[in-house]
């Protein structure tokens, strides 16, 4: 029997001594959190994308507390996300509309051509240090998916040599804004269906040359514009998307479709 | 026996295939068209001095120096000034090109290159300033590929003191014998530069790096030095990269370029023998640096062989002039096969930088996939500065360049030692030029 009683006994007794001590200790060295950083987390999408700037979504929520601001907001969550959040930190939240990306090139097998087989690492960056463009166009799309790589929400498809974006997936997070080496990912507001899907700043009759639906910089746009939203700058037409309110006006008037109307079923049936 | 001179780490024994080694420099016709490229040098971009429609004179700036790292570009011969618009470069890129229409095509440019004026110049009497403002005029780059401004080697600041200059003439590149063809024909000329660039120095030692896989231009240069004080001739082990700058330092030398230093760091100048000839020329004929000695090779021409072409030429001329089967051409490479570019257009202009072009049907050329690294350190072992490439490049691959990564990725001289040795087709050099790019564009 005492083969038995003496273990349980000093078990028990280190499992007292233990428990008081992590007791003792839990509150001799509590450090005070501010339950609203947990809520916060609980309320942003969680992706840890970064594309706020801070380390990850708790990072940003820690900083919102601290700092009693939504500035900068998050790029993911939804405006009612970003209210919700303003409202528990009590303060007035001025809200951005949601912006999605979109890409500046229609720069497709079938309206430009490739120029060049290209053999190396699948990623636009390398791609550059070998040839400035794979296509006819110097301005084009490479398709090798630089952009594709940073995606954090699986928004991008690569099809006919150029990025497709998903706009229903996409969150303007702007990351992959960064990572294109031809500069070709501009945020929009998703509110305004216009973009000029052409970077090419080469006079006209080139563009043309290089590229079936290339911005030629013919100004037609910018004289039909009655908002005075779209101009041309070095030959490439421009939209200010403040000023523009997506009448679509340019959209009927570009010789070449080199602007387009990109509502989110434009892809669906791409 | 004397143990030929070498860099003592990595380096690889590629075939030498320098077939157009025999072959004399030719002069071909002004071709119908040139496309003068703006920017051919490394360094601040040129200001384009003409306009359409202009009439050009040979020797005529065509755009001028907008810094001190900077290097004019010239008219090679008489002509208008038809269209300035971007165009695809051998090297890849898309840039500026200026279209000259000569007023004489079909002319040979070895009359024009006769008709220039030779000068007996006493270079005791040019001052070093002199020099340096000659060499800057004629818009002089490295002629080795790099494409460094001369005028900026041939400055260095006073507190880094010149005790040696070096003359590359090692040539390591397989199928290239520009420079070979050079030393054989144009000795003396080189040895008059070196005369020049001996008086810029204050007459330091002058020793001239040549592989012994061209005994002719070794003779040839060797008999010419020996009736000059002060110039030696250095027989060197044939190995790939011999004619990197900072092997051939530490292989002449025994001196070590630190890392992210220049070779001016060492108290050393080294300049290729084509540049050395440039400047000869500036100086004796007045003329500014508008042709080259091209090396045309390769198993689909013919008779491989060496020409002298005005800055500008297209491609396409030099594929009528060797009868070249323009449908069979399957991969163009402009430089030599490792370390040159693969070309993508056939109308891409010949620059001061060009030192061969390479064309090759499609029984060389063999389309390789990308394979996982089996992990047996050839890379490691043949290159010569001493990199642990395939660990960098696993960084590079993840994303997680180390900072002692950092600093060493820079180090690499891009000689394409590792890809060639590579069992698995890895693209190295490709990795390591992209993980050069990454941490630019970090900083």
């Amino acid at each position: 029997m005492y083969e038995l009683v003496m273990p349980c006994v000093i078990l028990s007794g280190l499992a007292l001594v233990s428990a008081s001590g992590l007791y003792v200790a839990s509150k001799k060295f509590y450090v005070y959190e501010d339950p609203r950083i947990d809520e916060i987390e609980a309320m942003l999408p969680g992706a840890n994308c970064g594309g706020c700037g801070y380390a990850g979504c708790r990072a940003w929520a820690e900083n919102a507390v601290k700092n009693r601001s939504v500035d900068p907001p998050c790029p993911v969550a939804n405006a009612e996300t970003m209210q919700a959040i303003a409202r528990l930190l009590g303060i007035e939240a001025t809200v951005a509309e949601k912006k999605v990306a979109a890409l500046l090139c229609k720069g497709t097998h079938q309206n430009t051509r490739l120029t060049m087989e290209y053999h190396g690492i699948t990623d636009c960056w390398a791609a550059m240090l070998v040839a400035d463009s794979l296509k006819a166009c110097a301005f084009s799309c490479l398709g090798l998916g630089s952009c594709l790589a940073v995606c954090n929400f699986d928004a991008m498809r690569i099809k006919d040599g150029i990025v497709h974006i998903d706009e229903e997936k996409c969150t303007g997070c702007g990351l992959c804004v960064e990572a294109c080496p031809k500069n070709l990912l501009q945020l929009r507001p998703v509110s305004k269906f216009v973009v000029v899907t052409c970077h090419n700043t080469d006079r006209g009759a080139d563009a043309r040359k290089a590229c079936k639906v290339a911005c030629i910089g013919c100004m037609k746009c910018e004289k039909t514009c009655e908002h005075d939203a779209i101009h041309v700058q070095n030959f490439l037409a421009i939209i200010d998307y403040e000023k523009c309110t997506a009448c679509g006006d340019c959209v009927a008037v570009c010789p070449t479709n080199a602007i387009e109307m990109r509502g989110q079923e434009v892809y669906a049936t791409a | 026996m004397l143990q030929l001179k070498t860099f003592p780490r990595g380096g690889i024994h590629p075939p030498h295939e320098k077939h157009s080694a025999n072959a004399p420099i030719v002069t071909g016709e002004i071709p119908e068209n040139l496309f003068i490229p703006v920017n051919q040098h490394i360094g601040k971009p040129l200001k384009i001095v003409v306009k359409k429609g202009d009439v050009v004179q040979r020797g005529q700036v065509l755009a001028e120096a907008t810094g001190f790292v900077s290097s004019v570009v010239h008219a090679p011969v008489d002509g208008k000034i038809l269209k300035i618009f971007r165009f695809p470069l051998l090297g890849g890129q898309i840039r500026e090109v200026i279209q000259l229409v000569p007023n004489e095509p079909g002319l040979d440019y070895g009359q024009v290159l006769r008709a220039d004026k030779q000068e007996t110049v006493e270079i005791g009497r040019l001052s070093a300033g002199q020099i340096r403002e000659i060499v800057r005029d004629a818009g002089i780059i490295g002629m080795g590929g790099a494409g460094f401004p001369t005028h900026v080697k041939l400055s260095p600041p006073a507190e880094k003191p010149i005790d040696t200059l070096i003359i590359n003439g090692a040539e390591c590149e397989p199928y290239i014998t520009a420079d070979h063809r050079l030393m054989v024909e144009h000795g003396p000329e080189i040895i008059q530069g070196i005369k020049i660039l001996k008086r810029l120095f204050n007459d330091v030692p002058v020793y001239i790096g040549i592989e012994n896989n061209k005994p002719e231009a070794i003779k040839t240069l060797d008999v010419l030095a020996s009736r000059e004080g002060g110039i030696f001739v250095v027989p060197l082990k044939t190995k790939y990269p011999q004619g990197g700058e900072k092997q051939l330092i530490k292989a002449i030398l025994n001196r070590e370029v630190p890392s992210k230093g220049l070779p001016m760091d060492v108290g050393v100048v080294v300049q290729n023998v084509a540049t050395v000839k440039a400047i000869r020329d500036a100086v004796f004929c007045k003329r500014p640096l508008m042709e080259r000695v091209v090396t045309v090779s390769g198993n689909l021409v013919g008779e491989p062989g060496n020409i002298l072409l005005p800055v500008g030429t297209p491609v396409s001329y030099v594929i009528r002039k060797f009868g070249i089967d323009a449908e069979k051409i399957r991969l163009l490479i402009s430089g030599g096969p490792m370390m040159g570019r693969t070309c993508h257009s056939l109308e891409s202009p010949v620059m001061k930088t060009t030192s061969a072009l390479l064309f090759f049907d499609e029984n060389v050329y063999k389309e390789r996939a990308e394979n996982p690294c089996i992990r047996c350190g050839n890379c490691i072992r043949v290159c010569p500065m001493g990199l642990d490439v395939a660990l960098y490049v696993q960084m590079i691959q993840a994303n997680a360049l180390s900072a002692q990564a950092k600093e060493h990725i820079m180090d690499c001289i891009e000689c394409g030692s590792c890809t060639y040795a590579c069992p698995a087709d890895r693209r190295l050099v490709q990795w390591m030029r992209l993980g050069k790019a990454i941490i630019k564009r970090e900083n």
